[in-house]
């Protein structure tokens, strides 16, 4: 270079002071050494920041500076300076070591030493060098280092997922976390936003994107999303994600967000059990209410009916009606016991909360029904069809599919019309994928417009029938509703009833 | 002398009605007495007894009944006292203590005087009969 050439151009003495100056604006310490091939060490040249980066008295800069600065350096790390020292004039490799150095003043100092290595006269060396005093940068790096350790842990030791992305190129980090939730090797990794979105349960991918849509478009202060997300076993976990924008461009679009992910299933589930027993209590509850009122509404003519028949017996002196009311009486003490009888199943009904269920083939039940009712159905001429796959199961209590089936088939016997041959049809089929047996009859019909929802009310009777009890339809329609189905039913006076029973499956 | 004198009782309890015939003899209630066992058979007598003008001047009425409940009778019978401008009283005698009963007498005000809880006393028929 030109400058190179104007340097040539001067003498030695204007050299030395060229140099020297520039050297005195160098922190460093510039040094020559020398090491002849004894291994004798020499100093030839030393810039002046050896005293400063070595706190040299003024006795020590009169001495020799090898022992001076040996002495100066830790034990432990004096040999290994030889040794690195060794090895580059081996293989003539520029020498690069850091050393500790223990100080009057500063304490103990980092110190980094880089030189190159020249091969002298008889098997010497020269080397030129600087050694600079390192110990800010070790201490950042070191502060740096205990910092990303803390937050490594905190990553870790927290089940929040850390995720990052990057709203121009659609990729996102995953902290390791983020992968464990969904079951994946732990491992922090960075992968397209499909990665995660396509997991996303389909119920929630709309409110989810509509609510990272509000944020960017900075309608809200921080994007807040609940999804469940199908984790590598193919089952959902609740995630609670959240995020905001840190980065935006010149134009105030966003160009990243940081957020986090929180598995929050075993909350969620503990919030759903939670629901459940309310759910439960509160039914159990209605239940409880219903069934005290049904109790004091049927107890209490009974009881009222006892006392004043025994006060007419007190009072009378006619042995004709005391024999009647006697007759009374024994009614009433009939009546009362079958109450109870009624009362007695209602609570098994009502307190056996889960039922025992069974997968039941309906039509070997059904089947098992009319050879029950054989008898009957000769005795009334009744015609039946039935039209159910051999296959179909329902998911029900035995005793529960009995009552049902032998209920509604002799509701339609003995409320059969008596100039008709009575007709019952069995029906199968699926309605909006719930299966569905219908049980039709010819007979009177229950006129709905006048009874509706009582027909299922508890001691409604609609005919004069001697049997009609007015326990069945409420009985099944108690069974029914919990095996967790319903029952409906149509009608018309004279036409005939049709009771369509859904097993909510 | 009796506030009433032609009296329906519609209920299709056997032994409330031989209860009731008791009380209103032992007591020497001098009324006159008709037991119906439903609604129906209530509406289709009233309906005579119009004819004949001689409509009931009380019914007692029971509201869980085979074939027309009470709550059915009182339907017919509001037909039937606009029309005939009748003077009747209904007294309700039921025991439904159910509050979902109860709020529906409430629509039926204007025809329902009173509400009893069954079983009827002695008592209660004094009070009905003004003894």
């Amino acid at each position: 270079m030109k400058l190179d050439k104007e340097l040539n151009l001067l003498n030695q003495e204007e050299k030395i002071e060229f140099y020297s100056k520039l050297l005195s604006q160098i922190p460093d310490l510039i040094f020559q050494m020398t090491i002849s091939s004894n291994g004798k060490i020499n100093f030839p040249y030393l810039s002046d920041s050896v005293i400063e980066h070595f706190e040299l008295n003024e006795e020590e800069i009169e001495q020799e500076a090898l022992s001076i600065i040996a002495d100066k350096i830790l034990p432990e790390d004096y040999l290994n300076l030889m040794l690195s020292l060794e090895s580059s004039m081996e293989h003539l490799h520029n020498w690069q070591h850091e050393f500790r150095c223990e100080l009057p003043i500063k304490g103990i100092r980092y110190f980094h030493v880089r030189a190159t290595v020249e091969k002298g006269q008889d098997n010497s060396f020269v080397l030129y060098g600087r050694v600079n005093d390192n110990t800010e940068n070790r201490i950042q790096a070191l502060k740096l280092k205990i910092s990303e350790e803390r937050y490594q842990f905190a990553l870790q030791a927290s089940s929040e997922g850390i995720w990052d992305l990057d709203v121009k190129t659609k990729r996102v980090f995953f902290s390791s976390q983020s992968m464990k939730i969904l079951n994946f090797e732990e491992k922090d990794t960075i992968s397209s936003i499909d990665k995660w979105d396509d997991r996303i349960h389909p119920e929630d991918i709309l409110k989810y994107k509509k609510d990272i849509q509000l944020h960017l478009d900075n309608k809200t202060p921080y994007y807040k999303n609940l999804q469940r997300v199908r984790t590598k076993k193919n089952d959902y976990k609740w995630v609670l994600s959240r995020g905001k924008i840190i980065e935006r461009d010149d134009d105030d679009n966003p160009l990243r967000v940081i957020g986090t992910h929180t598995d929050i299933s075993i909350q969620i589930e503990k919030e759903q059990d939670l629901n459940r027993t309310l759910e439960i209590l509160s039914e159990q509850n209605k239940r409880l209410l219903n069934f005290a009122h049904i109790v004091s509404h049927n107890l209490r003519s009974h009881a009222g009916n006892f006392k004043m028949l025994l006060d007419i017996i007190e009072t009378e002196d006619n042995p004709e009606i005391i024999q009647e009311t006697l007759t009374y009486i024994r009614t009433n003490s009939d009546d009362l016991n079958e109450t109870i009888d009624n009362l007695k199943e209602l609570v098994d009904l009502q307190s056996d909360l889960k039922p025992m269920k069974e997968h039941l083939n309906l039509f070997q039940y059904l089947q098992k029904m009319i050879v029950l009712l054989s008898e009957e159905f000769v005795r009334h001429n009744v015609e039946y069809s039935i039209n159910i796959p051999e296959h179909v199961t329902v998911y029900y209590n035995p005793a529960y599919l009995e009552s049902v089936l032998l209920n509604f088939s002799t509701n339609a016997v003995k409320y059969s019309h008596p100039k008709k041959t009575p007709k019952i049809h069995y029906d199968f089929s699926y309605e909006d994928g719930i299966k569905t047996l219908s049980i039709s009859d010819n007979g009177l019909g229950i006129d709905l417009k006048k009874h509706g929802e009582l027909i299922f009310g508890m001691y409604k009777t609609f005919h004069k029938h001697p049997n009609s009890r007015g326990i069945g339809l409420f009985m099944s329609k108690n069974q029914i509703e919990a095996m967790g189905g319903k029952v409906t039913v149509e009608s018309e006076v004279g036409e005939g009833t049709s009771f369509k029973i859904y097993f909510n499956e | 002398m009796s506030k009433y004198e032609n009296v329906f009782v519609v209920d299709d309890d056997k032994i409330y009605r031989f209860i009731l015939n008791n009380l209103f003899r032992k007591n020497n209630i001098p009324v006159r007495v008709n037991f119906f066992e439903n609604g129906f058979e209530a509406i289709q007598n009233l309906k005579i007894s119009i004819q004949n003008n001689f409509a009931p001047d009380l019914i007692l009425l029971d509201l869980n009944m085979p074939v027309m409940d009470g709550w059915q009778f009182l339907d017919e019978f509001k037909i039937l006292k606009a029309a005939f401008n009748l003077s009747t009283e209904i007294h309700l005698v039921t025991s439904s203590n159910d509050i979902l009963d109860l709020k529906r007498a409430k629509v039926y005000e204007n025809e329902i005087t009173k509400y009893y809880l069954k079983p009827i006393s002695k008592e209660d028929i004094y009070k009905i009969f003004g003894q």
